[in-house]
C-alpha cells in the first residue's frame, strides 16, 4: 500500500507523534539508587547462597570424615581379629594338634 | 552604620559553611588516614577476624609384614576422639564424672580426680571410638569436649615391636622402622587458609587457599608373620627356661639378605609404649647391641684360612690345650669338667670347629702369616682384611633401623694377644645382624648381601616399588671354602657342641659361641655370666634360611649348647615344616 493510496483515505492522520521519556536530575538519582540497590541485593543473595553452600559443604566434609573414621575403625578391628594372637587364641586353632610325622610326596 | 539583619544572617551562615567545611575536611582526612595510609594494618586485622590458617595433617603411611606372600597390616592410622574438659566450667563435677564413666566404661573416681585438678584444660581420655563418642555427645555435658586425633595402632600387639618402634604423641616415629623411615611414612602436611564464621568454623569459599596434604608411603616389611611369631615364642621360652636376662633370634634369607624375623625378649606392646619403664626395651639389640661373639667367630677365622689355602679341613696341628702368646697363656675352654682340654696331636681343622678349640684358630691365624708358631703382622693384616673388607665387620649395614651399631675391630697394629683373642671372637664387637650377614655369605657360596627389612614401598598413587636384593661383594670366599665350611659345620651339629640341633634327615651347619662379658667398670671380664649364641643354616648345601640365637646372662645353663642350641633346634625344625623342606636322607641317619 503506497502513501498516495493512504492519503486518499478520509480522516486518517498521517503524522505520528513520538512518546518521549524525560527524567529530571532527581528522578535520575532515584533510578541510579534503585539500580544500585537491586544490584546490591543480588550480590548479597549470591554471597548468602555461597555461604550456605559453604556450610553444607563443611557438613558434608564432616560426614565424610566420620565415615572415613568409621572405616578406619573397621579396618583396625578386622586387623585385630585376624592378628596372629587372635588366631592362636581362637578355639579352632587351640583344637589343632601339632604334627608328629610328616611324609612328603616325592 | 548599623548592620542589617540579612547581612548578619548571611555572615553567620558563611561561618556555618566554613565550620561544616572544616568538619568535613577533618572527617575526610581521618577517613583517608584510616583507609589509605593505614590500609594494610586494618586489612590484616579484618583478615585475622574472619580468616584462619589450618594445617591439614597428612595420613601416615601404613606398615605391613608378610604372611607367605600376603600383606598383613602391622601399623595403621586411626582417627579417634580425645576427651577433654575445662574444669572451671564444670559445675557438678561428681555428676559429670559419673555420667562420663557410664558412657565410656571408665572409672568415675578417676574422672573426678582429673576434674578436681583445676585449671582450664585437662585430658580425660584418648582413643575414644565413634560409638563411645556418640554416647558422650548425647550427654551434652557443659565444659566437656571431644576432638579428633590421629592415633597409631598396632593390631598385632607386641609382634615385632622392637623392629617396628612406635609413634609418639607429637606424631614422630621413634625407634625401629617408625623412627628410621619417619620422613617417608609421615608425608607432607597440607594448608587450609580459610574464611571462618563467627564460631571459627571454616566456610568453603572460592578464594580459600587449600594445599592438599600428601600422605606418607606405605611400607611392606620382609618379616614373615608366622616365622616372627614362632621365633618370639621360642626366644621367650628359651630365656625363661635358662633364667636368663634377655635373648634374641634373627632369621635371614642367606640368598638375598631379606630379614624374615627379628625376635627379642623381653618385649613390649607399642600400643602402650608409655607404660614401659625401662627404655632399653624399645631398642632392637639385634642391630644396636654390639657384643663379643665368642666362638661363633671361629667360622670367620677358619673360612679365612681355608679361602687363603693356608689350611684345609684335614690340616692337622698338635693341640696342647694352651698356647703362650708374648707371655700370655691362652687356653681352650674345658668342654666337660674333669676331662682334658686338648685334643692332642693330629687334631684336624674340622675337629677345631667341632670341639671349639681356641688353640686351633690361633694356629690358623699363625698359618695366615706363614710362620708356624708365630703371629705375624702379615697374618694379622690378612685376617683384618677378611674381617673388614670381605665380611664388612666394623661397618654399619644400613638396615632400616634406628641406632644401628657398627661394632669395632682391632687394627693389625694391635698386639698379638688381642689378635689371638679376636680369632676366637673375644676383643671384637659385632652385632647379631653383622654375624648373620657374614655367615650368610659363607653359606651361599660367597656373595655378601646388604641385609634389608623393607620389601617394598607403596606410593600414595598405589605404585609399588619392590626392593631388589643388593650385592655388596661377590666371591668373599670361594665356592670350595663355602662347601668345606658347610661340611665342617655339619660335623659341629652332628658330633660337636651343636649336637642338640641334630635333626635326622636334615643337613644343618652351625657353630656355638659362649662369650664372656667385658667388665664395664674396669679391665677383664665379669665372672659367672656369659652370652651364649648359636648360628646355623639349613639345608647346609643349599641353605634356605639362616638362624642366629643369642641368650644373655643365663643362670640355668652355663654354655650355649645348653641354652641357645635347643632354641635353635626348635625353630629350625618348625622352619623345615613351614618351608615344606623334605628330609634328604632316612630319618634313621
Amino acid at each position: 500500500m503506497t502513501t498516495a493510496t493512504l492519503a486518499m483515505r478520509r480522516n486518517q492522520n498521517l503524522n505520528r507523534s513520538k512518546a518521549e521519556l524525560k527524567l529530571g536530575p532527581i528522578s535520575s538519582g532515584f533510578v541510579i539508587i534503585a539500580i544500585i540497590a537491586v544490584l546490591a541485593l543480588l550480590y548479597l543473595n549470591a554471597i548468602t547462597k555461597t555461604s550456605v553452600f559453604g556450610y553444607e559443604l563443611t557438613q558434608l566434609q564432616n560426614q565424610q570424615s566420620q565415615v572415613v573414621s568409621a572405616n578406619q575403625e573397621l579396618q583396625v578391628e578386622a586387623a585385630r581379629l585376624t592378628s596372629i594372637q587372635a588366631i592362636q587364641s581362637s578355639k579352632a586353632v587351640q583344637g589343632l594338634v601339632p604334627t608328629t610325622q610328616v611324609t612328603y610326596a616325592k | 552604620m548599623a548592620t542589617s539583619p540579612d547581612a548578619t544572617s548571611l555572615r553567620r551562615l558563611n561561618w556555618l559553611y566554613v565550620l561544616l567545611g572544616v568538619l568535613i575536611l577533618a572527617v575526610a582526612t581521618r577517613l583517608a588516614y584510616l583507609q589509605v595510609i593505614q590500609y594494610g594494618h586494618y586489612q590484616a586485622l579484618a583478615t585475622d577476624e574472619h580468616q584462619r590458617k589450618y594445617e591439614v595433617p597428612a595420613n601416615r603411611g601404613q606398615i605391613y609384614l608378610l604372611d607367605g606372600s600376603t600383606q598383613v597390616p602391622l601399623a595403621l592410622d586411626e582417627t579417634l576422639g580425645l576427651l577433654y574438659a575445662d574444669p572451671s566450667l564444670v559445675k557438678d563435677k561428681p555428676s559429670t564424672a559419673a555420667k562420663l564413666a557410664s558412657a565410656t566404661g571408665g572409672s568415675a573416681s578417676t574422672y573426678l580426680q582429673d576434674l578436681n585438678q583445676g585449671g582450664e584444660y585437662v585430658v580425660l581420655g584418648g582413643r575414644i571410638d565413634t560409638a563411645t563418642a556418640t554416647r558422650i555427645q548425647a550427654l551434652n555435658l557443659y565444659g566437656v569436649g571431644l576432638k579428633n586425633q590421629d592415633y597409631r595402632t598396632y593390631p598385632e600387639g607386641s609382634l615385632a615391636s622392637q623392629v617396628l618402634g612406635f609413634v609418639n604423641n607429637a606424631g614422630d616415629g621413634q625407634y625401629g622402622v617408625e623412627g628410621y623411615l619417619n620422613t617417608i611414612l609421615k608425608g607432607t602436611p597440607g594448608l587450609l587458609n580459610a574464611k571462618t564464621d563467627t564460631n571459627g568454623v571454616p566456610i568453603a569459599t572460592a578464594d580459600n587457599i587449600d594445599k592438599p596434604s600428601v600422605p606418607g608411603d606405605d611400607v611392606v616389611l620382609t618379616l614373615d608373620r608366622n616365622i616372627q611369631a614362632e621365633a618370639e615364642a621360642d626366644i621367650k621360652s628359651g630365656v625363661q627356661s635358662a633364667k636368663a636376662a634377655s635373648g634374641s633370634i634373627l632369621v635371614i634369607d642367606p640368598n638375598t639378605g631379606a630379614v624374615k624375623a627379628m625376635a627379642n625378649y623381653p618385649t613390649y606392646d607399642p600400643n602402650n609404649y608409655n607404660q614401659v619403664t625401662n627404655y632399653q626395651t624399645f631398642e632392637n639389640p639385634i642391630v644396636d647391641d654390639a657384643f663379643e661373639p665368642g666362638s661363633g667367630f671361629k667360622l670367620i677365622t677358619m673360612s679365612t684360612g681355608l679361602d687363603q689355602g693356608k689350611v684345609t679341613p684335614t690340616t692337622t696341628y698338635t693341640d696342647t690345650g694352651c698356647v703362650t702368646i708374648t707371655g700370655t697363656k691362652i687356653c681352650n675352654d674345658e668342654q666337660v669338667a674333669g676331662t682334658p682340654n686338648n685334643d692332642g696331636p693330629n687334631t684336624t681343622m674340622t675337629e677345631v670347629l667341632r670341639d671349639s678349640l681356641n688353640t686351633g684358630v690361633i694356629f690358623v691365624l699363625e698359618s695366615l702369616g706363614g710362620v708356624p708358631g708365630n703371629i705375624t703382622l702379615a697374618g694379622k693384616q690378612l685376617l683384618y682384611s677378611y674381617i673388614t673388607q670381605h665380611f664388612d665387620f666394623g661397618k654399619l649395614t644400613g638396615i632400616e633401623q634406628t641406632g644401628e651399631a657398627a661394632g669395632s675391630v682391632n687394627p693389625p697394629t694391635s698386639n698379638d694377644v688381642n689378635y689371638a683373642n679376636m680369632a676366637f671372637g673375644q676383643g671384637i664387637d659385632v652385632t647379631m645382624l653383622q654375624m648373620a650377614d657374614a655367615i650368610s655369605a659363607i653359606a651361599n657360596g660367597g656373595t655378601l648381601y646388604k641385609p634389608y627389612l623393607v620389601a617394598a614401598t607403596i606410593n600414595p598413587d598405589g605404585t609399588q616399588v619392590n626392593t631388589q636384593p643388593k650385592v655388596l661383594a661377590r666371591h668373599v670366599v670361594s665356592k670350595q671354602t663355602s662347601a668345606d665350611m658347610a661340611a665342617m659345620g655339619q660335623v659341629v651339629v652332628q658330633h660337636g657342641t651343636g649336637y642338640k640341633a641334630y635333626t635326622p634327615g636334615y643337613a644343618i651347619a652351625g657353630k656355638t659361641g659362649t662369650a664372656q662379658i667385658p667388665n664395664p667398670n674396669g679391665p677383664g671380664y665379669l665372672q659367672g655370666v656369659n652370652i651364649g649364641s648359636f648360628i646355623g643354616y639349613a639345608p647346609a648345601t643349599s641353605p634356605k634360611f639362616l638362624v642366629m640365637v643369642r641368650i644373655n646372662e643365663p643362670t640355668n645353663g652355663v654354655d650355649a649348647e645348653d641354652t641357645t642350641v635347643p632354641v635353635f633346634a626348635s625353630l629350625v625344625r618348625w622352619l623345615f615344616q613351614y618351608y615344606a623342606i623334605p628330609p634328604t636322607s632316612s630319618p634313621s641317619n
